[in-house]
């Protein structure tokens, strides 16, 4: 079973992605598509923002092409660089170049990770000139209409120095996501893993249990990917305390003394 | 003088001298038996033939080989001496990993080992030690051993014979060794000394033993401690006989009897072969007193005449140490020894303490052993140091209880152990945070949760932790599930034991309806505990139609007390083991206080957020009136509550805020305070939702003044806004818990022309400094060729691109790159400001620091500057110069110039301050940097090896932490204690007091580079 290679600007999304909207987020993406603003989604880490994406991808009918931005990322790592192929020289976009190029919707995710010098090549796209300069190359690229640019970070645990510039900041539409409500989080977990309703709503119990913790000893709670996790174990029959202590209490913290209030509060429910 | 003739002789399965003559021996370990050459085994064969498993064949002057009798002969195996295991190795010079005449030594050595009172204090030193034979017999008889020798490949030998705990390996010249333990004051009870006649050490050092052996045997006495059990030096046949070598000893040891030995093997039949001469000294004299010791226990008027003199301040006409000293002449002599030992080091901190404990040491020592009642004592010094005196004798009376405590062994779990895990569980269970305390009957009172401090009702640990949570689980479901509230209160006034017996009870069945429903797994471990501890559940017939009735979802705690009237009369089941107790009155006391805190609280957020609200919506209508009053008012008027169905609620009901009817997302902590209020009340009264008024918004939350730290002495002693810090009592071998309070206060700065004049003084010196620390700051490179980087390297790239075509591999290293070098420092400064520094080293201290500052600012790492001094372990003060975050300006100078000597050296404590201060910034090295003028010393005792033995733990705690100590002193017999306390390579010694200035910078660059 071999895997199977596609070129990025070819990746449309032919199934529908399971996605609950938890405000009207969906509205607000088509719209800003439609009016060519790009799109700023905020909120900690596992609520659903890349699945979003996907969703939206879907829903437009437009390839995704997603980048995780880090601190060696540079700006020709986004828009392409000459290499030397067959004794000669020749230009290979990078993967914004390719999304302009093709129309496609570019997801930079974890945008602050980046260094600022990296992340100003977005600024041109990103406001009401739509272009893409390459200097290397001495042309502009227009952008067309369906060219969507997205950006994603969490504004919880960054550093004073990895922050979002005001300059950047303000030329996005944002989004912000959070832990759904529990009645929400019950049925995506339920219906991304198809475990039954009731340990559905126990695991969500069980992740708001976590979230009272955040800030006496954890970092986070518990985000709804975890839980997925979680449950899909369940589903492939390992026993739910020993599927929470895997999949949620040992993925959140090393410390042994919250390991044990964490694994003693999954054990009190299950 | 005679010698003794010390011939071995072993269990002939273990291993066993079968022949010897002409320069070579035949022995058996084990199952094997190895031919091997003896340069000293003299005389005819007595056995015919020689069949050996292994022979060693000599090839030349120097080499050889070993020569199996047959194929598949393990060249490695392992067999036992005196039962203990040991590995016999055949190597290419002919050595077979031991020396068998050696464990006549180790035999030696458990002799002298055994009956000592504190095992794990005694400590073995084997110089030249091999691989190991008497290590493995000093281990076996309970001590600790440093194993000494040159050889790495031995070290590793020694550690495969004899493992590695209680056991330190020094790679180390003999002498070398002996040198560096005598600086660092390091004492050892038993000392053997193994020489070979030439050695080579690390770091060049060489050992001949025609030089080096009488330098060695003259620094022993200065090796041994107190109670040296003995000194065995053993070399091999050679130019020292045996006399020469005790006379060695007996002039390194005055007045000492040294005893002359020839040592070698033997065979079954009684022949003699030499293996080398030997000298010995023991205590005699402390033998004999064992000896006798262990037969005769003392009398009753021995034992209160040893008494007398500690508790002698707690005695009088009437209290006499006669009825202690009649129960304890009752019990053996070692224990008897034991006790008055542990009388007497009580008696330094306390008499009473003291005489309590000699009280009920015969209690004790009836009930458990030495390590019990050891351990039975120090929990009660723990209870005197931080409580008193009166805590202190109420835990040396329970000594019952203890005793139970012990007999449980390691099952038992205690409260201080668990209470962070059992307070982050209630915290997640959700609502109020509650606090884990102890008690020795639990209940609530809603606020806290009060816990027995030890539970050992069960063999198992983990049995035991299911007990405190299930008594956590059941005394956070009064407070979530509604027991509380004001009309159970109300009803329970006065009632009689019985009566909230039989309250309990069937708020304990609600309870644990409730509990199924919301937590099933731990209502199974619950209902399991119950089932194993208090037997099958039987509820009488009355009470079962109560459990029935209140396990319905909607029962609330004025069913339980509708059946509580109706059940007055029946008979009362018994209560399960985690119920604990209600405290009716507590609840009462804490509730009052909470709802009105809670009230406060409430009003205030809730203006807070509407004064938000109002600015938000008057800005949106563009500026109109926004401070009005009315608007305020008004806006309360359209606030309104609404009940809304929640499952995850405790009564099923939760409550929003509505504005003009819709519904609005409070802040968190408007909205903590709602469920605060809802489970005391179960509603949020109309009145709460009245804000407080525009004055008492100022008014704020009431919370407790907090006292200025600086308040102590001007009245009423507190010890608010200071710190406390446990203390290492050397002798007892334990921490004095929350011993010292520490304080932190400024200096007054003092502007004066002190820090010009300095800097005029010193100007050359400056200038230097500066340019010596610009250049440490760090440096950006460009690095060309780099397999990553930010940009091309084009002229890799033109070189690269003339490969390929010349049709060569075209390389990745084609990018330039900058690279910074960092310092990551953080450096706080320790200043010495008792009163000793006054005059010249004062001023000296000052400009050092001055200088020192103007070379941190050029250098950019991170510092701070405190003082430190006191007087006794109350008033430890502290003293701010410089903080972290603090830049150098004219307010530091004027502190700097501000310093003046003070009182007393306490450093344990300010270490430990100080270096938790330092533990908190984030740097990749982390320096505290003592300037001193002595030892530590304080009116109070903390001084000589107290003192010293303290600051050396507070610096041992803080390496722990990753925080590198370092002291810079003037005191000139700085050497007998400072490599002790700071190890031999962390301190420097400025002679000169006028130098201080010049060498604290240099010190401190070459620190950190």
């Amino acid at each position: 079973m071999k895997a199977h290679a596609l070129k990025p600007e070819e990746y449309f999304i032919t199934e529908e992605p399971y996605y609950e909207p938890q405000g009207n987020e969906i509205a607000v993406f088509e719209a800003a598509f439609r009016n060519g603003l790009p799109c700023l989604l905020k909120g900690p880490t596992g609520c659903g923002k890349t699945r979003f994406m996907e969703h939206m991808a879907w829903r437009l009918g437009r390839p995704l092409i997603t980048v995780s931005c880090h601190d060696d990322l540079t700006a020709s790592d986004l828009v392409g660089r000459f290499l030397v192929t067959g004794g000669e020289t020749r230009w290979v976009d990078g993967p914004l170049a390719r999304a302009v190029r093709s129309g496609a919707i570019c997801y930079l995710d974890e945008i602050v990770e980046a260094r600022k010098d990296t992340t100003v090549v977005i600024h041109p796209l990103a406001d009401d000139r739509r272009v893409l300069p390459m200097e290397k190359l001495g042309e502009i690229l227009q952008a067309p209409p369906e060219f969507c640019l997205a950006i994603s970070y969490n504004p919880g645990y960054q550093s004073v120095l990895k922050d979002l510039k005001q300059s950047t900041r303000q030329r996005f539409v944002a989004l912000a996501f959070d832990y759904p409500a529990p009645e929400l989080e019950a049925r995506i977990v339920a219906t991304e893993s198809g475990v039954d309703a009731d340990t559905a709503a126990q695991l969500v119990r069980f992740a708001q249990m976590t979230r009272n913790l955040k800030g006496s000893g954890l970092d986070e709670g518990a985000s709804t990917r975890l839980l997925v996790h979680a449950a899909k174990l369940m589903v492939s029959g390992v026993e739910p305390v020993i599927a929470c202590r895997n999949a949620i209490a040992q993925a959140l913290t090393d410390d042994p003394e919250m390991l044990v209030a964490v694994n003693e509060l999954s054990a009190s429910l299950f | 003088m005679d010698s003794q003739p010390l011939f071995l002789q072993t269990p002939a399965d273990e291993y066993e001298l079968l022949d010897f003559g002409r320069g070579r021996c035949l022995e058996r370990f084990g199952s094997f038996v190895v031919e091997r050459p003896w340069r000293w085994a003299e005389g005819a064969r007595r056995l015919r033939h020689w069949d050996a498993d292994w022979t060693y064949v000599q090839e030349g002057v120097e080499g050889g080989h070993w020569a199996p009798r047959r194929q598949g002969l393990p060249g490695h195996w392992v067999f036992a001496l005196d039962g203990i295991p040991f590995h016999c190795r055949l190597d290419a010079d002919g050595r077979i990993g031991l020396k068998p005449e050696q464990l006549l030594c180790g035999r030696w050595a458990q002799e002298r080992l055994a009956g000592c009172y504190h095992m794990d204090e005694i400590r073995v030193l084997h110089l030249f030690a091999g691989e190991g034979l008497v290590t493995a017999c000093a281990l076996n008889a309970g001590a600790t051993v440093v194993h000494v020798d040159a050889d790495a490949d031995v070290l590793d030998r020694a550690a495969a014979n004899v493992g590695r705990d209680n056991v330190e390996f020094v790679q180390e010249d003999g002498l070398a060794y002996v040198e560096a333990a005598i600086r660092a004051r390091q004492r050892f009870d038993l000392v053997v000394v193994t020489p070979p006649f030439i050695g080579r050490g690390p770091h060049h050092r060489s050992w001949d033993i025609a030089v080096d052996l009488a330098k060695l045997a003259k620094r022993l006495p200065q090796l041994v401690s107190d109670q040296c059990r003995g000194i065995w030096l053993a070399i091999r046949p050679g130019s020292w006989s045996e006399s020469s070598l005790a006379q060695l000893l007996r002039d390194a040891l005055p007045g000492r009897k040294v005893e002359a030995l020839q040592v070698g093997l033997e065979t079954a039949d009684g022949r003699r072969l030499a293996a080398g001469v030997a000298a010995r000294w023991y205590d005699e004299s402390a033998d004999r007193l064992l000896g006798d010791a262990r037969q005769v226990p003392l009398t009753a008027e021995q034992i209160e005449a040893r008494l007398d003199v500690p508790l002698d301040a707690v005695l009088s006409s009437r209290r006499t140490a006669a009825g202690p000293a009649r129960r304890l002449a009752e019990f053996a002599r070692e224990q008897q020894d034991f006790i008055l030992h542990w009388v007497e080091v009580t008696a330094h901190t306390n008499s009473e303490m003291a005489y309590q404990f000699a009280a009920f040491a015969a209690e004790a020592l009836e009930r458990m052993d030495l390590d019990g009642v050891e351990a039975w004592l120090i929990h009660a010094m723990d209870a005197f140091d931080t409580r008193g005196l009166h805590a202190g004798i109420a835990a040396l009376r329970e000594v019952g209880h203890f005793a139970e405590f012990v007999h449980t062994g390691g099952q038992a779990v205690a409260l201080a152990d668990t209470a962070p895990v059992l307070e982050a569980f209630v915290q997640g269970l959700n609502g109020r945070r509650l606090r884990v305390e102890a008690a020795e009957v639990p209940y609530t009172d809603t606020d806290s949760l009060f816990l027995p401090p030890v539970v050992n009702r069960c063999s198992e640990r983990a049995d035991n932790f299911a007990l405190y949570r299930a008594m956590v689980v059941h005394q956070w479901a009064q407070t979530w599930f509604g027991t509380w509230r004001a009309e159970a209160l109300a009803v329970l006034e006065g009632a009689d034991r019985d009566r909230l017996a039989r309250f309990h009870r069937l708020e304990q069945l609600r309870l644990a309806a409730c509990i199924a429903r919301t937590l099933p797994g731990e209502a199974r471990r619950m209902a399991d505990l119950a089932a194993r501890l208090d037997g099958p559940a039987a509820l009488p017939e009355a009470w079962q139609a109560a459990a029935r009735a209140l396990a319905r979802p909607g029962a609330g705690v004025g069913d339980s007390l509708r059946w509580l009237e109706r059940l007055a009369a029946a008979p009362l089941p018994p209560p399960l083991c985690y119920m604990g107790t209600i405290q009716p009155d507590a609840v009462a006391r804490a509730r009052t206080a909470r709802l009105e805190r809670d009230r406060q609280a409430f009003r205030v957020a809730l203006l807070r957020w509407q004064d938000n609200l109002a600015r938000l919506e008057s800005a949106a209508r563009d500026g109109q009136a926004g401070d009005d009053p009315d608007e305020a008012r008004s806006m309360a008027q359209r606030l309104g509550l609404r009940e809304v169905a929640d499952a995850e609620a405790p009564d099923g009901v939760a409550y929003e805020i509505t504005l003009d009817g819709k519904p609005l997302a409070p802040p968190d902590d408007v909205r903590g305070t709602m469920m605060s209020i809802l489970q005391d009340l179960g509603q949020i009264p109309e009145d709460y939702l009245q804000a407080a008024g525009p004055g008492a918004y100022y008014a704020g939350v009431p919370a407790g003044e907090a006292q200025d730290a600086t308040s102590v002495w001007q009245g009423t002693y507190h010890e608010e806004g200071a710190f406390h810090y446990n203390e290492w009592d050397y002798e007892r071998q334990h921490y004095r818990k929350n011993w010292t309070v520490l304080r932190e206060l400024e200096v007054t700065p003092r502007h004066d022309d002190f820090a010009q004049r300095t800097l005029a003084r010193y100007s050359g010196l400056v200038k230097s400094l500066r340019r010596v620390f610009e250049a440490l700051r760090g440096e950006e490179r460009l690095l060309k060729k780099q397999p990553h980087g930010d940009d091309i390297d084009i002229d890799a790239l033109v070189e690269a691109h003339a490969d390929v075509c010349a049709g060569m591999e075209m390389t990745d290293r084609l990018f330039t790159r900058m690279r910074k070098v960092e310092r990551d420092i953080a450096v706080m400064f320790m200043v010495d400001m008792s009163g000793s520094t006054k005059g010249w080293i004062n001023d000296a201290e000052r400009e050092a620091l001055l200088l020192l500052s103007e070379s941190l600012e050029t250098l950019g790492d991170r510092y701070a500057i405190y003082g430190f001094s006191g007087m006794t372990r109350k008033r430890c003060e502290v003293y701010r110069v410089k903080r972290f975050d603090e830049p150098y300006d004219e307010a530091v100078r004027a502190r700097i110039s501000g310093i003046e000597p003070r009182d007393y050296t306490r450093m344990g404590v300010a270490i430990r301050h100080l270096g938790g201060m330092l533990a908190k910034i984030e740097a990749r090295t982390r320096l505290l940097i003592t300037l001193s003028d002595g030892k530590p010393d304080d009116y109070d005792s903390y001084r000589g090896e107290y003192g010293i033995e303290d600051t050396r733990k507070a610096l041992i705690e803080i390496k722990q932490q990753g925080i590198h100590p370092y002291c810079i002193t003037i005191d000139t017999e700085a050497r007998d204690y400072l490599p002790h306390m700071y190890g031999a390579v962390g301190y420097t010694l400025v002679d000169e007091v006028r130098k201080l200035p010049l060498k604290v910078s240099d010190i401190y660059r070459r620190l950190t580079t």
